[in-house]
């Protein structure tokens, strides 16, 4: 694969995202919910990073910052566009944000939910194309026709609704309706949470190839470590607004050099009965954003705190190459990741 | 698979049905299974194979235009002085007294949706003693007492004035806590828990999935445990069977399930599982061909036919197979291994 040769696409620097608290019958502003707290990475053309991480850590949030679909409260996302323009999503002008808009897209979590009942697959799919008015009649026929072949859907399905389809059809239709812009860059926002195994893997193998068709790069955003490890070349955690580890997908689960990394991995149920995998649940709970512990916001659950833990934060330290640790101890740390 | 003493739970021939506009939903379709006192069974199979609809058909709650049309639920229902009592849940009125006495009591259900356990207008602690004095025979002071005692021991900080919150005040893991508390505190025999961690992160889930693990052993009694997450069965329960449509295809303990699988099935779903492993992992991931069919367009013969890479052409799509022991303990239905058990 191309990814680590080839040229930058997304520079997220310093990314901020605050929502106000707003109570009272005053509408005061009580405090802030630190949705994204000075998130940083970038993506290379043709690869997959994986944002893995715990409910309300601030997924949803960085991509929605990426589309433009929440205004960020500090830092800068640059992304280069076909033609080798370097654009900064939030200032652009409105000819560069059309642009953006069509080479970035999202794929979403809910087949169920995200498709509209009272469309045809037909009108699902086109409608990118017709609410921008960038074709019509027997070309944009023609266009639906190749997206739906190109994610494994018969065209003959076109005229039906989404009610007729399985959970695994809606996604494919969800993502024919996301390429049918031509886009470089796909979000995908918990793409196979909602499917069964079975289902999970066909919808998974269908973006490994086109991405390798179409030189696609993905945002693959999950809670899901057993996916994020076969669909991902790179995977940053986050924890509580903050990537806390970021690294080449092999580092990830083989050496981590974050406490909070190893109880992800050690959390997972592993479908084998002769492995027994209970005794290492983390304690506690995830902090609020909107009320962070002091020093390094993992403190309180981790099993290695230290005084230094509880009053400093840790830098973002670099472990090796590509490899970067948001730790105190990284230096020190011999966690196991992965049972062998 | 257990002698008559032992057992809690005999499902025998089982069927649940649908009756809608559109045609029948064979939701579930002659299941049997047995469930020993103090055991734990998982319930695998994809969505819509009919695991929520088997637990509602135990207890009675089928929706309509639900019904249990066939079958016999026999549950040993320990009595007043010792010993026990067979008796057909299945043809109990489905809200006689009888019922409602067991239900929410000796047999208890952690629901897939979580606002269907709590009611959101009553704070947790309320829920609680109402379950402990219809079920309990104590008074409401025993039953908050109880309540409290219930909260803590599922790992509830500050249990006393936990009690006092409305359920949407919880978060995911905490109300998840209070559920289990709940379902736990009128002392069951069984616990049903309807894919119970599904919707909690994989931290969180861990230790629920712990907590009901030595929950189950100090209190001693039988879960049935329905997820679609072979991983969480894997680890959690001593049985599994496995549906698909509405009938099981495969029934074993779980080493033997995992070890050696017969169904095609069973296979498949297995291999389709991604597996956490040490380095990124390049080849594809085993897909089961096709989807799940319609239920209003069920394949005739087995209904796993036209996704099957076993198919026999002229059997599987005509023979319909049954459940047959293929060693102690493990049966399959599939025509695969129809002639070894026939000779
Ligand atoms: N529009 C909003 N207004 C106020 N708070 C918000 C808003 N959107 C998100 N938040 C808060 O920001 C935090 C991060 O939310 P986000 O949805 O990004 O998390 P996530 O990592 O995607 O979680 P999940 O895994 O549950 O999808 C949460 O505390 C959430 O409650
Ligand atoms: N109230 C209802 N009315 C009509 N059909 C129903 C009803 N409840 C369930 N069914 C149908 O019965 C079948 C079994 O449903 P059930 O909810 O038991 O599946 P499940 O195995 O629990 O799936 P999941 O994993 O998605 O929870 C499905 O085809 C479903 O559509
Ligand atoms: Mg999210
Ligand atoms: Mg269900």
């Amino acid at each position: 694969m191309s990814a680590d040769s080839s040229q930058t696409i997304l520079e997220v620097d310093g990314l901020k995202v605050y929502f106000p608290i707003i109570s009272g019958l005053m509408r005061k502003v009580r405090g802030q919910v630190r949705a994204v707290d000075g998130v940083s990475f970038d993506l290379r053309v043709g690869e997959t990073l994986a944002l893995v991480g715990e409910s309300g850590c601030g997924k949803t949030t960085t991509g929605r910052a990426i589309l433009q679909a929440v205004q960020p409260t500090g830092g800068r996302i640059t992304f280069m566009t076909r033609e080798g323009d370097r654009v900064s999503t939030i200032s652009a002008a409105r000819d560069v944000q059309s642009i953006i808009r069509q080479e970035i897209q999202l794929i979403f979590q809910d087949p169920f939910a995200s498709l509209n009942p009272r469309m045809t697959i037909f009108d699902i799919v086109a409608d990118p194309l017709m609410a921008n008015r960038l074709s019509r009649g027997r070309e944009l026929e023609e266009r639906v026709t190749e997206m739906l072949r190109l994610v494994g859907l018969s065209p003959d399905y076109m005229r039906r609704y989404p009610h007729a389809f399985s959970g695994g059809q809606r996604q494919r239709i969800g993502i024919a309706r996301a390429l049918i812009m031509n886009p470089r860059l796909l979000i995908a926002d918990e793409p196979v949470s909602a499917l069964d195994v079975s289902v999970q893997s066909q919808i998974l193998n269908l973006m490994q190839d086109l991405q390798e068709q179409l030189d696609l790069t993905y945002l693959f955003i999950s809670h899901d470590l057993s996916v994020v490890q076969y669909i991902s070349h790179r995977v940053a955690v986050m924890y509580v607004g903050k990537i806390v580890e970021i690294a080449p997908t092999d580092d990830i689960f083989s050496a981590p050099k974050h406490p909070y990394t190893q109880a992800l991995l050690s959390s997972v149920p592993i479908p084998d009965p002769e492995v027994r995998t209970r005794g290492g649940a983390l304690e506690g709970e995830v902090a609020d954003p909107a009320n962070p512990p002091s020093g390094c916001y993992f403190h309180p659950r981790c099993p290695m705190a230290e005084e230094i833990c509880r009053e400093t934060e840790p830098p973002f330290a670099e472990v090796s190459p590509g490899h970067f640790s948001r730790c105190h101890f990284y230096a020190d740390l011999d966690l196991p990741g992965v049972p062998e | 698979m257990t002698n008559d003493s032992d057992t809690l739970i005999r499902v025998e021939d089982v069927r649940t049905h649908f009756f809608l506009d559109e045609g029948v939903v064979k939701a579930v379709d002659g299941v049997s299974f047995d469930l020993a006192r103090g055991a734990t069974l998982g319930v695998v199979g994809e969505s819509g194979c009919g695991k929520s609809v088997l637990a509602r058909t135990i207890i009675r709650i089928v929706p309509r235009p639900g019904r249990t049309i066939d079958g016999a639920i026999w549950y040993h229902r320990p009595s007043e002085g010792g010993g026990e009592r067979p008796i057909d849940l299945a043809s109990l009125e489905a809200d006689g007294a009888e019922i409602r006495d067991i239900r929410g009591g000796e047999i208890t259900m952690i629901f897939q949706e979580p606002m269907v356990s709590f009611s959101p207008v009553h704070t947790i602690g309320d829920q609680i003693v109402e379950a402990v004095t219809l079920h309990r025979n104590a008074t409401r002071e025993e039953a908050r007492a109880i309540a409290v005692d219930t909260l803590r021991r599922v790992g509830i900080p500050n249990a006393e004035s936990r009690i006092d919150e409305y359920p949407f005040r919880l978060s995911g893991g905490m109300r998840q806590r209070a559920m289990i508390a709940m379902a736990l505190s009128s002392n069951p025999t069984l616990l049903m828990a309807d894919e119970p961690t599904t919707a909690l992160d994989v931290t969180t889930q861990a230790q629920i999935l712990e907590l009901m693990a030595d929950l189950q052993e100090e209190f001693g009694m039988a879960m049935m445990l329905i997820s679609h997450n072979l991983g969480v069965v894997a680890q959690t329960t001593e049985r599994i069977i496995v549906m698909y449509l509405g009938k099981v295809v495969e029934s074993a303990d779980v080493r033997t399930l995992f070890r050696d699988p017969k169904h095609p099935y069973t296979q498949e779903l297995l291999k389709s599982v991604p597996k956490l492993r040490r380095r990124r992992q390049t080849e594809r991931l085993a897909a089961i061909y096709g989807s799940v069919p319609s239920p209003y367009e069920r394949p005739a013969g087995c209904p796993f036919h036209p996704r099957c890479p076993q198919f026999m052409a002229g059997e599987c799509d005509v023979i319909e197979p049954t459940l047959k022991a293929v060693s102690e303990g493990h049966s399959v239905s599939c025509l695969l291994y129809s002639e070894e058990t026939d000779s």
